[in-house]
């Protein structure tokens, strides 16, 4: 059996949809916000930045060195980029979802218990 | 200057290089905000820092002119824990302090990861933290940054230690082949 190699984690996803979601802006902070305000919880810059090193490390992403901004205390900023072999991951997972999901129902019954 | 106006309602963070020709100003500005700055040639200086422009309640910010910024009053209000600086005929403008986050904090972090890490994710704290501290105050600003810290110390221990583990695995390989 052809197991995907590439399926990747909850937050691992959340940390890419936000990421190719912020486009040339995606950076430490705001791909934390980004995620915070998706998945309504707070999320910690160290959980951030451990995901996407993992991710970088794998292929999924790629980082550049950025401008130092008055605001940082004139610091700089890391941008990252989901590359191609990111994008593939994404797929798989997703396909992986779909095959588990077909036929399952997901209606709860007034009680809170499976329809 | 009315508390009314002092508050801060509608928020928006830029950044201007402007020149100034009074002394006395300039020193009061680049010592008390630490800002970066660079002397030009005719003597005045540009000096680049985080400005806040807040909306009164019914009086839209303006745009801002290098001349009608060639005199302030000196640092002296707070709300709400932002400093503020005056300019003199634009009481809109109001200028931030730099980001002061707790120190603690920042040292704690800075124990766990590299130089070029540090630089990285402090820097993305420190500017989370302006933000919130213009939005919130110091109080709330502060808080935040402690959570995020603490917050942070496990996915950081763990990443440190994932390193030095795999590292010492394809070591320890080497050595027996």
């Amino acid at each position: 059996m052809n197991a995907p190699k590439n399926t990747l984690g909850s937050f691992e996803e959340y940390v890419m949809f936000a990421t190719l979601r912020l486009g040339e802006q995606a950076y430490g902070a705001r791909i934390r916000q980004t995620v915070e305000e998706a998945i309504k919880r707070s999320v910690s810059i160290g959980a951030i930045y451990a995901t996407l090193d993992r991710l970088e490390r794998k292929g999924f992403i790629s980082s550049w060195q950025g401008e130092a901004t008055p605001e940082r205390g004139g610091r700089a900023k890391r941008y990252f980029r989901v590359e191609g072999a990111g994008i593939q991951a994404l797929n798989e997972t997703r396909t992986v979802r779909q095959r588990l999901s077909e036929g399952v129902d997901l209606t709860l019954d007034p009680a809170g218990g499976m329809a | 200057m009315s508390e009314e106006s002092t508050k801060l309602r509608d928020v928006r963070r830029i950044f201007i290089s402007f020149r100034m020709s009074d002394r006395e100003s300039i020193d009061a500005l680049t010592s008390y905000f630490k800002w970066p700055h660079v002397p030009l040639d005719d003597g005045n200086l540009e000096v680049e820092g985080p400005f806040v422009l807040y909306r009164r309640k019914e009086q839209q910010t303006g745009t801002l002119s290098g001349d009608r910024m060639n005199s302030f009053t000196s640092p002296s209000s707070r709300d709400g824990g932002v400093d503020f600086v005056f300019i003199d005929g634009f009481d809109q403008l109001v200028v931030l302090a730099p980001s002061d986050p707790p120190r603690f904090g920042e040292r704690l972090i800075n124990l766990m990861l590299s130089c070029e890490e540090r630089e990285y994710l402090v820097g993305d704290l420190a500017e989370e933290y302006v933000e919130l501290r213009v939005k919130f105050g110091n109080q709330f600003a502060n808080a935040w940054y402690r959570r995020q810290v603490y917050s942070s110390l496990l996915p950081l221990i763990s990443k440190s230690l994932y390193r030095k583990l795999s590292a010492w695995v394809v070591k320890w390989f080497r050595r027996l082949n």
